[in-house]
């Protein structure tokens, strides 16, 4: 049985100092030795950036908008994958035939790392959102698709065994006993989907886009502002933990029980 | 007890495993019927075939030969007249204790304040009507298996069959379960057929009792039985183990391993 154990007051103050003596180290390396803050801004510098671009923006565009942009691409791809992958994951999972149709494809593509058709999708989509999504929409699918044939296959054959004899018709199977039955794991794999797509997100910008998060990192290495690149990478390392938190509050309150029978 | 038509009927029921060179007998030429009201258990060393046996009543699997038959009709497939209480308790962690018991009846489609007034009935009968709002997780072994136990009882099917119900609880839980068992079938006058490894549980608890063989499984011997009845009317509900109780259960312990040593 898998219990769910919150963390002690001391491993919680352990991380925190663990941080803390990362901030002081880059203060004291960056205030008293002779770094150029070219290449290492000190994180004074680096919160003055930081509140110019919350004031301000960058590249005429604002804080806001950066984010908002990334999200909202996020946003659409990561539904889309959603709402496609969880039905033929399942499908495949429980139809034999009709995993012989789509799993080769999926484990065609997997592997590929986005961006190597990332340029044939610009090719066809342009240099737009249709192309950014379309690239985050396949990074999300696989992980979520693959999660659901996995948990359709470890649906215990007792609870489908169990629901017949109590009297469920075919179709009560499928939704009052082996789509809960998934619930946990479709969720595990939604999340590594989520991180996936993030990753991919950030790459996509980099390569061709004129706002994102992503996008200000990459067009401020041009102009050598390792400031904003700070102020952006660390941007991106505490929203991607939001996320994340955000997904495992919702799995929490959605599939309670979860690793526990 | 009167005779009328059985509601089962094995005749010449036989399965086998796998195919050719490797296929396995696990049941050979078996005869039985079971009459309404009767508590059948069957005992056997593992791999006689009785869980097979359920299996084939419950209707999850086909016998390869001959027919088994529920009221007259060849059984085809599971349906809700012939309730299954497995070994682990199968019950849904996604939901409360009280819709594991109505899953039944909800999904056949019965009313929702009568699925009520069912679960508070049979939650009642197993001593768990306070605990009827708790997931599933947060009951003991025992609890959980009392749970699946009224989960079968809300559809009044026709027939319960256990596999090994007790297999998994300690000793203590295992007396109450079994003294809990038998006064519901009792009281709500169902048939249950059982299957067992502990020889004591057969005799206090069945009306008839089957000995299978190991592999190929059939039935060596059969004995009718009214200790059940006796615990009935006793105030602890045990079993009174007298000169022929104790014949009887050695006997079947010879049975057993004379039939283990040959193989």
């Amino acid at each position: 049985m898998n219990v769910k154990q919150s963390k002690n007051p001391f491993e919680v103050t352990l991380t925190l100092m663990t941080w803390l003596i990362v901030i002081v180290l880059w203060f004291i390396f960056t205030n008293v030795g002779e770094m150029s803050s070219l290449l290492l801004p000190s994180p004074q510098v680096v919160w003055q950036t930081f509140m110019n671009i919350v004031q301000n923006g960058y590249g005429n565009v604002s804080l806001w908008q950066h984010l908002s942009d990334s999200f909202v691409r996020l946003f659409w791809a990561v539904s889309l994958a959603f709402i496609t992958a969880v039905p033929l994951g399942l499908m495949s999972g429980y139809f034999s035939k009709f995993k012989a149709i789509v799993d080769s494809i999926v484990q065609f593509y997997r592997p590929i790392p986005p961006l190597a058709y990332y340029a044939l999708l610009i090719l066809w989509m342009g240099i737009d959102d249709g192309s950014k999504v379309t690239l985050l929409y396949l990074a999300a699918f696989a992980p979520i698709y693959i999660a659901c044939v996995a948990a359709v296959n470890s649906v215990s054959q007792d609870y489908i065994l169990s629901s017949k004899s109590l009297g469920a018709s075919q179709k009560d199977v499928f939704t009052k006993v082996v789509l809960p039955a998934c619930m946990p794991d479709i969720f595990t794999g939604l999340r590594t989907a989520m991180g996936f797509a993030y990753t991919t997100l950030v790459a996509a910008e980099m390569t061709a886009a004129t706002s994102g998060i992503g996008w200000m990192v990459i067009d401020a290495s041009r102009y050598l502002r390792s400031d904003v690149m700070f102020v952006g990478i660390i941007i991106m390392g505490i929203t991607g933990i939001i996320m994340d938190g955000g997904l495992l509050l919702l799995e929490n309150k959605l599939v309670f029980w979860k690793g526990k029978d | 007890m009167t005779k009328e038509t059985p509601l089962i009927e094995l005749n010449h029921v036989s399965m086998d495993y796998g195919q050719g060179a490797e296929s396995v007998l696990a049941l050979d030429d078996i005869d039985l019927e079971i009459q309404k009201n009767e508590f059948l258990c069957i005992l056997g060393p593992s791999g006689c075939g009785k869980s097979t046996l359920l299996k084939i009543i419950a209707g999850y699997q086909q016998p390869t030969e001959g027919e088994a038959t529920f009221q007259g009709k060849v059984i085809k497939g599971p349906d809700w007249h012939r309730g299954v209480v497995f070994q682990s308790p199968t019950l849904y962690p996604w939901l409360s204790v009280k819709d594991n018991v109505g899953f039944g009846p909800k999904v056949r489609g019965v009313k929702k304040d009568k699925i009520d007034q069912i679960t508070d009935q049979f939650l009642d009968q197993i001593g768990l009507l306070k605990d009827k709002d708790k997931a599933v997780f947060d009951l003991s072994g025992g609890m959980r298996q009392r749970v699946a136990l009224a989960r079968v009882l809300a559809n009044e099917p026709e027939m319960i069959l256990m596999d090994e119900p007790l297999g998994a609880l300690d000793a203590l839980t295992r007396l109450n379960m079994q003294k809990l068992i038998r006064d519901l079938w009792h009281k709500n006058k169902n048939t249950v057929m059982m299957i067992t490894h502990d020889v004591d549980e057969a005799l206090s608890l069945g009306t008839r009792v089957i000995v299978m063989s190991k592999q190929p499984g059939t039935i060596i011997k059969t004995y009718d039985l009214d200790y059940t009845y006796q615990a009935l009317e006793k105030d602890n509900h045990r079993v009174k183990v007298d000169e022929q109780y104790l014949e009887i259960k050695n006997d079947i312990l010879d049975l057993i391993n004379a039939d283990l040593n040959e193989a």
